[in-house]
């Protein structure tokens, strides 16, 4: 890891409370996990025990246990891990694109970083949460876990984690992630969804009963497109060049994206995804907020 | 605003330094990712059109070097003339050149002659010394009026000392010469007593012969022989005299040749000295006071103007009111030019004449008046008009400073990303 960012900050986690995810069933529905239960006792299956965390309720610590091995465990049960949070990243070339103006802060930084936030919220809420990396020559998963443990494991990855190489890759590559997201699980898209591929699968799993939200990134450069002077423009993805004269392509450049975005915002509502447009300038809390705070949970 | 060195505008040239800096330039392709790219429109026509990159630094640049271009040009305002301006016209020049009353402007047009008479007078006749004329005009006349003075490219009339003046002529000059009137004449040469010895009295017949051809050249008849006063008696000559007498100065006549050896007597010095005219040659010994200053370059150099006499190249002193001219070679028949030569007589007019004129012929771009500023110090005018000039120079000299000051802090502050 090159860039200092990739953790979160005070301020970051100061702006982080008060989040929760949730998917949009649960949120209609009596949150099975997030309340308490009223069953008691032995109806409940147990599922495993996992080390005390701040946070975690008291009448929850296995006595018994503590006084076994001198260390406090927290008896879960399997329906108190009900949210199952995926965070989908998208790693293809085009993921790689920084602004001029800051280019140690890439796209996929901002992804990595709202990333990270959204494993805090689920780790902090209790629920399980894994990662997909989606890169042109495949996925690569960090398995649904729970806990401290599972954080380590996905900053691990994230940390790890680069982008660039090729475009989205083909869709048979894809299979893994149906079968590893289940119905009913939230699925975090975190991409430029740039590749008609990209947002197909999206439009599908959403189709199949996963809860999709979508974080649609976008540099400054791509918002505003400030540049001035002849450059010669390259897609990483696909190496197609252009020579362009930045002040005369500014405003048909502009209109053009602006107009594909609203575009795609049709199309991921219609197919019942939420979504926000995100630029990378902004912290990571802001499109959680959005798609996750309380006015999202009004509308 | 008057310009005083146009040719200074051509640092306007240089404007196309930093205009051709500034515009955009082909090979400014630098490549860039860009990812959305599918939404960049390839366009043709853009190429082509020039663009000016920063163009409020190009604005700065351009100022600058305007400025400084200006600069060059030496710029100056005009002092504020509240009469008319005049022109004075020196005699010589060709009477064409002065234009008609009604193609003159508003200028006043007289003569440079006493009394300024108006131009359209008829020419007056030459006589007073042109720059004493001048110098009167410029103490006539008010301080702030233009004066502008057209001389012949051959001016006489001059006196030894330059022109100075108090203000700015425009002095222009015309081709032509002042009247020879302005000149005066060579002296009078029809009586000149001669005093050979034995070694130059065989020069007797053509020296005589040659004022024989003066006489009759002049209105005046042939007359009595000269006086020729040999050294030893009974050599054939018309008068004859003793020896004593010899040292005789000339009774009748302005002008001596004496071509004796030894020193020069008094009595002739005294001659001399009343308003004669003394030709010596060389083996004539002059007492140091009286010897022609070999470095009297001024009185030979007029001297020799027109003609190169050769043999007969003179130095000339002023004694009293007389001349002493002295041959530098001693005269000879066998001279190159000498008395053989059929024009022998006009060449020893000449070199009677030597030193007369007083030196008052220049070339008219030589003499420019010079200026003479209050603190006493002359300029020559004939390059650049001073004096207001400094004032604008001033302003210029601040507004470029401030100009390049205000481009180079524009040049070096930190500006949002652009290009070039």
């Amino acid at each position: 890891m090159s860039q200092p960012a990739l953790r979160i900050d005070a301020r970051l986690r100061a702006r982080l409370r008060g989040l929760r995810l949730e998917t949009r069933a649960a949120s209609r529905a009596l949150g099975i996990g997030q309340h308490q239960s009223r069953s008691r006792g032995a109806g409940l299956e147990f599922l495993q025990y996992r080390a005390y965390e701040p946070g975690d309720e008291p009448r929850r610590i296995d006595w018994k246990l503590f006084a076994r091995s001198d260390r406090i465990f927290v008896r879960e049960a399997e329906r108190d891990s009900s949210l199952r949070v995926w965070v989908l990243l998208d790693a293809s070339a085009s993921m790689a694109q920084a602004d001029q103006a800051t280019p140690e802060w890439c796209r996929f930084d901002a992804a990595r970083l709202i990333a990270l936030c959204a494993f805090e919220l689920a780790l902090r809420q209790g629920d399980a949460f894994g990662l997909v990396q989606v890169r042109s020559d495949g996925v690569e998963f960090v398995p649904i876990g729970t806990g401290s443990q599972q954080q380590s494991r996905v900053t691990h990855a994230l940390e790890g984690a680069a982008a660039g190489g090729g475009s989205w890759p083909a869709a048979a590559r894809l299979r893994p992630i149906w079968e590893r997201v289940h119905a009913g699980d939230l699925l975090i898209m975190l991409g430029d969804h740039f590749d008609d591929a990209a947002v197909a699968l999206i439009e599908q799993l959403s189709r199949a009963g996963r809860d999709v939200a979508s974080v649609v990134m976008t540099t400054v450069d791509e918002r505003d497109f400030a540049f001035e002077g002849g450059w010669l423009m390259r897609d990483p993805e696909t190496g197609r060049e252009l020579l362009t004269d930045a002040s005369s392509a500014r405003t048909r450049f502009r209109a053009d994206f602006a107009a594909a975005r609203a575009a795609l915002s049709r199309r991921l509502a219609a197919a019942g995804i939420r979504s926000t447009e995100s630029v990378i300038d902004e912290p990571a809390d802001a499109p959680l907020r959005r798609l996750f705070g309380p006015r999202a949970r009004e509308a | 605003m008057n310009l005083a060195s146009p040719p200074g505008l051509f640092a306007l040239l240089a404007l196309t330094v930093p205009v051709v800096l500034h515009l955009a330039r082909r090979s400014e392709r630098r490549l860039m990712d860009f990812a959305a790219l599918r939404w960049l429109q390839s366009q043709r026509g853009a190429r082509r059109r020039l663009r000016v990159i920063e163009p409020a630094l190009l604005a700065l640049r351009v100022l600058l070097i305007a400025t400084l271009a200006v600069l060059l040009a030496a710029p100056f305002l005009a002092a504020d003339y509240g009469e008319r301006p005049w022109v004075v016209v020196a005699a010589g020049v060709s009477l064409d050149t002065i234009p008609t009353a009604d193609a003159r402007g508003d200028a006043e047009w007289h003569w440079l002659a006493p009394g300024f008479p108006d131009i359209d007078q008829p020419r007056p006749a030459p006589g007073a010394a042109l720059a004493s004329q001048l110098r009167e005009l410029d103490a006539r006349l008010p301080p702030g009026v233009r004066v502008e003075v057209r001389v012949p490219a051959e001016l006489g009339g001059l006196d030894g000392q330059s022109l100075v003046l108090r203000r700015r002529v425009i002095w222009k000059v015309v081709a032509g010469r002042s009247p020879d009137d302005a000149v005066r004449k060579v002296a009078r040469l029809h009586n000149c007593a001669l005093r050979v010895d034995a070694d130059t009295v065989h020069l007797t017949r053509w020296l005589v012969a040659a004022q024989t051809a003066w006489r009759a050249g002049t209105a005046e008849g042939p007359r009595a022989a000269s006086e020729v006063i040999p050294t030893t008696p009974g050599s054939g000559t018309t008068s004859a005299a003793d020896v004593a007498a010899s040292s005789e100065s000339p009774r009748a006549s302005d002008c001596l040749i004496w071509l004796r050896r030894g020193a020069l007597p008094d009595g002739i010095r005294q001659w001399v000295a009343r308003g004669g005219t003394l030709l010596i040659d060389p083996r004539t010994r002059l007492r140091p006071a009286q010897r022609p200053h070999a470095d009297a370059a001024a009185m030979a150099v007029v001297s020799r103007v027109g003609a190169d006499e050769g043999a007969l190249d003179a130095r000339a002193i002023q004694s009293g009111r007389g001349r002493i001219v002295q041959l530098i070679r001693p005269l000879d028949l066998s001279a190159e030019p000498g008395p053989l030569n059929d024009d022998f007589p006009s060449r020893l007019a000449a070199v009677l004449s030597t030193g007369l004129a007083a030196p008052e012929r220049a070339l008219a771009h030589d003499v420019a008046p010079a200026r003479m500023d209050a603190a006493g110090r002359s300029e020559s005018l004939l390059e650049s008009p001073s004096g207001e000039q400094l004032k604008l120079d001033r302003w210029l000299i601040l507004l470029a400073a401030a100009l390049f000051a205000i481009e180079r802090v524009y040049a070096l502050l930190p500006r949002r990303w652009q290009s070039a």
